[in-house]
């Protein structure tokens, strides 16, 4: 910073008033826009027009008071929308009570899914727990390198991320489900079911991910930070049921407790409707509950329908029950 | 629970089944009557609750006063200010909340003097801040810019995925359907609108949309091709698919509603006010109402409007007549 003749005969001056000064009397204030940017003390006379300003600045804090010298007027103003002061005893109750609130609710979600779906749930359970350290560590990343700070807004993006990851699995253990009860061994379940999954998986995470961005882009603040963390998990959600949860299918699928349809395992095909034929073949599901009289007017529709034969055959077999009898 | 297995089942084969289309007229009156409430139960309590955040004004939190009592408060806004009215909440477990409208500086000055002095504790445990009326505003008026540039987005996606704009067209009408009822629902309970709960709004669009986008899936595949079962009319083929799903929207709302629903209720009792409890209650309600709207309202109207498309109504007309032919058969025999 170079004076000029009139500015440098007006700052060696000030300069010389002020140094003479003590304490903060001697400093000086750049104002700009109203605000004070900088407030240097007077270390010296200054008589060839040459100042320097020097302190403990960051790079970062040196160029923005540089940049903010160098091209004067800030285009914008600024207008204090809130400024809140929060003791720091209340923010941890805060934090403390929702993290307490999270477990219990990640404890329940467990709970929940070993009933349902017996030894399958800890397939779910592993990969929410790898879902949850991926995010953790995306989180940390983005606060170390990006400045990010996880807001409460935040924490609501990710408790329902708990719920969209879970479904994943879900819809994905329902599908193979599904292709249990078609008669499917385990194996060809597991890549059917997949390969179904997947597309409906993809699908309804790309409508959140679109959800995300697009809130991330127009919104700022609050918003921002809840945008952020849905668009996070949902691309999270993607990597953890295809390059997690799949592979682990696959292999237990191999797996004899989980092949043989054991019936903890949450896929056994005689629970799930499926029934036995003989050596892994299955018959085709059929409506197992057929109300009473239905049944007895299709055994009579059926006994109209019979061949002569038939019926002699029937016939004599009533017969041979008639002897047995005897 | 186990026997939701079994549930599912019969579900799958379609041995037992909620008819979801065939009675979508109740659901429909159901739906209408809810959307009605909402919109008219605010309106009859005199419109929203807005917070702080919305209308402006000065905050004060008294902490370190374990069980205090909220009327001592009250008094010392009113012997400061008298014609302020101050709105006084429990925060946690040992903080009070002061919430009034926007004061002067030195009013801001003596009320925290007061507040410390009347509860016995110094002035550096009174905090005092300062709300500007704007920055809700700003807040929600983003929100609304953003949704509405995510629903055209969301309608052209889904457009193009499903191959039916039909599909867009009645998710974004069960989305509407759910917004205004989790909205009406804080109008008629007169819970805070704030930030959280705006953003809490949020989120129940895209979960919503979500749901709405998995059981549509499952329609799509039913209903499209070699997936496709001749012998059912067009409704049937959707109903079955709802049904089909139907297990997986039971267990993927019961896993969404329970840390929502936990967090709710350490909210609500433990930390008393505050935004974890204005979030977690839009989204118990949102996920309940999104998982209603999916199943009663989004399938049945997609159902209803695919129906007078000429090939299906053919197809329909000719199945019905094959299942009545063989209605008949079993009754005549």
């Amino acid at each position: 910073m170079v004076f000029n003749g009139a500015g440098t005969t007006k700052f060696a001056d000030i300069t010389s008033r002020l140094n003479a000064l003590q304490g903060s009397l001697n400093q000086f204030a750049i104002v700009l826009d109203g605000r004070v940017i900088s407030a240097p003390a007077t270390k010296a006379v200054i008589t060839d027009g040459k100042p320097q300003i020097s302190g403990g600045f960051t790079q970062e804090s040196a160029k923005t008071l540089a940049d903010q010298l160098k091209y004067g007027a800030l285009p914008i103003g600024f207008e204090v929308q809130s400024s809140d002061s929060i003791s720091a005893t209340l923010g941890s109750t805060q934090l403390q009570s929702g993290l307490l609130a999270g477990l219990i609710g990640l404890i329940l979600v467990v709970v929940y899914s070993l009933i349902q779906y017996r030894t399958l749930g800890l397939v779910t359970v592993f990969s929410l727990a790898v879902a949850a350290v991926i995010t953790y560590f995306l989180v940390t990343l983005l606060s170390w390198r990006e400045g990010y700070r996880l807001s409460l807004a935040g924490v609501a993006g990710l408790i329902v991320a708990i719920g969209i990851t879970a479904d994943s699995f879900i819809v994905y253990f329902e599908r193979i489900r599904d292709e249990l009860r078609d008669g499917r061994g385990l194996e060809s379940a597991v890549e059917n079911g997949w390969r179904r999954a997947i597309r409906t998986i993809i699908a309804s995470d790309a409508v959140n991910f679109l959800a995300a961005g697009v809130l991330f882009v127009l919104a700022v603040g609050n918003v921002r930070g809840f945008a952020l963390t849905l668009g996070l998990t949902t691309i999270v959600d993607l990597f953890v049921v295809s390059l997690f949860t799949h592979p682990v299918l696959r292999l237990l699928s191999r797996n004899g407790f989980f092949a043989s349809g054991h019936r903890l395992s949450g896929l056994d095909p005689v629970a799930l409707g499926a029934v036995y034929r003989g050596r892994a073949q299955f018959a085709a599901p059929s409506a197992a509950r057929v109300s009473a009289g239905k049944a007895a007017k299709s055994a009579k529709e059926a006994a109209r329908r019979q061949t002569i034969a038939e019926r002699k055959a029937g016939s004599s077999d009533t017969n041979v029950a008639v002897k047995g009898d005897d | 629970m186990a026997s939701l297995t079994s549930l599912g089942n019969d579900l799958y084969t379609g041995a037992r089944s909620v008819n979801f289309v065939g009675r979508r007229k109740i659901w429909y009156l159901v739906s209408t009557l809810l959307v009605l409430v909402s919109i008219l139960g605010p309106i009859a309590r005199g419109g929203f609750n807005f917070g702080i955040e919305f209308t402006g004004g000065s905050e004060f939190v008294v902490s370190g006063v374990p069980g205090g009592d909220q009327a001592i408060a009250t008094n010392a806004v009113t012997s400061v200010v008298p014609d302020v009215a101050a709105k006084v909440s429990t925060l946690g477990t040992e903080s009070i909340r002061v919430q009034t409208s926007q004061l002067t500086d030195v009013q801001t000055r003596e009320i925290r003097q007061q507040l410390a002095s009347d509860y016995n504790v110094t002035p550096e445990q009174v905090t005092a801040s300062f709300i500007g009326a704007t920055w809700g505003q700003d807040i929600t008026s983003q929100a609304i810019r953003g949704l509405i540039v995510f629903l055209i987005l969301a309608a052209i996606v889904m457009a193009l995925y499903f191959r039916t704009w039909k599909m867009s067209l009645v998710a974004i009408v069960a989305l509407i359907h759910d917004v205004i009822i989790t909205a009406g629902i804080y109008g008629i309970t007169g819970f805070e609108v704030t930030p959280g709960a705006v953003i809490g709004l949020l989120t129940i669009l895209g979960y919503s949309l979500y749901d709405t986008v998995v059981v549509f899936d499952k329609i799509r595949e039913n209903t499209l091709g070699n997936g496709a079962d001749q012998s059912k009319t067009f409704g049937q083929q959707v109903n079955l698919a709802i049904n089909q799903t139907l297990v997986r929207s039971i267990n993927t709302s019961v896993v969404a509603a329970l840390p929502v629903a936990s967090i709710l209720f350490i909210g609500a009792f433990v930390l008393g006010a505050g935004t974890l409890r204005d979030i977690s209650l839009a989204l118990l309600i949102g996920i309940a109402v999104g998982t209603y709207s999916t199943l009663f309202l989004a399938a049945p109207m997609y159902a209803q409007l695919r129906q007078r498309e000429p090939a299906i109504s053919k197809h329909d007309k000719k199945v019905l007549a094959e299942q009545s032919r063989v209605h008949q058969d079993t009754v005549s025999s």
